[in-house]
């Protein structure tokens, strides 16, 4: 049962071969590429979606912050799109390995960061002092703040991979409680059966928040350096 | 938001002028002037001697030309009556 558990997230492999990055590029073929002005039904809702979720996450954005516009809404519809899919039985979701999600978490806010420091060297300096420090705090609070912020990317990767895995690892459990709760008692083993849908429901939800969540927080990082 | 605009209403005189932490230019130099204290900090200890004191004085005395002759004095002593000792 232990050995189970944590079988799905292993790196998959065929015939001796690591097909991570097969899994990791099918989202994108989900998404077809619009070669028309008007397009069909299937392009047209993919194209407001993706219109109403920009217009939204680059409202705060100047000139500068604009141009990450189209590594914003890639950023978003790949984690979106590769939750989704791993909420499908038996398949491998990515974004369960840290690793995957350090690889983007550190060069997107490393790239934030570079940004701020080139163009803003004073600001993005003063911002490791909070405005109205007393005198006596200052010397902790820039190290503090020097902390905080290499705590950022740390952070952006843990959380998706923490929430995606706990989400993944709960189905597992209730829907193997599930199975065993059949014979011993219907009764428990449907009200199992009810809060395993009403989990997978939640997990839909966690799927789509976590994806905003880590594209917007790179948004905020990325308004605090331009 | 902290800018050009907002630094304007302050009035430092001295060294507050420079190191405060209400406008940028005032923050930026506290935050550098913390960074170098710790560099400081850090060459200090890295560089600092580990020796005491005593283990300093003892490394100069057995350095020392007197100890050498000392010491050879002392082997040839050992030799000889190792020698008489064979005999």
């Amino acid at each position: 049962m232990n050995e189970n558990l944590f079988a799905s997230f292993a790196a998959p492999s065929m015939m001796g071969l690591p097909i991570v990055v097969l899994i990791v590029m099918f989202p994108s073929i989900l998404f077809p590429t619009p070669s028309r002005l008007i397009n069909n039904r299937l392009i047209s809702i993919q194209q407001w979606l993706i219109q109403l979720t920009s217009k939204q996450m680059l409202a705060i954005h100047n000139q500068k912050g604009r141009t990450w516009a189209l590594m914003l809404m890639s950023l978003i519809l790949f984690i979106g799109s590769t939750n989704l899919l791993g909420l499908l039985p038996h398949s491998f979701t990515p974004t369960t390995q840290l690793s995957m999600n350090l690889g983007m978490a550190i060069p997107l806010w490393a790239g934030t960061v570079i940004t701020g420091f080139r163009y803003k060297t004073k600001a993005s300096l003063a911002h490791f002092l909070p405005q109205g420090t007393p005198l006596p705090l200052i010397p902790m609070l820039v190290i503090i703040e020097t902390i905080s912020l290499f705590i950022q990317p740390m952070a952006l990767a843990v959380r998706l991979t923490a929430n995606i895995t706990a989400g993944h690892l709960l189905i597992h459990l209730i829907g193997g409680a599930t199975l065993a709760l059949i014979n011993i008692s219907a009764t428990t083993a449907f009200i199992t059966f009810i809060i395993l849908i009403l989990l997978t429901i939640l997990e839909f939800a966690v799927a789509l928040i976590q994806a905003y969540v880590f594209t917007l927080l790179v948004s905020l990082y990325l308004h605090d350096n331009t | 938001m902290a800018g050009p605009e907002t630094d304007a209403q302050f009035h430092f005189t001295g060294i507050k002028k420079y190191f405060n932490s209400y406008i940028l230019t005032g923050r930026m130099n506290c935050v550098l002037a913390t960074y170098g204290g710790i560099a400081l900090m850090i060459l200090y200890f890295k560089l600092r001697s580990k020796k005491t004191p005593a283990m300093k004085a003892t490394l100069t005395w057995t350095s020392s030309v007197k100890f050498r002759c000392l010491e050879k004095l002392m082997s040839t002593h050992h030799a000889i009556l190792n020698l008489y000792n064979k005999l």
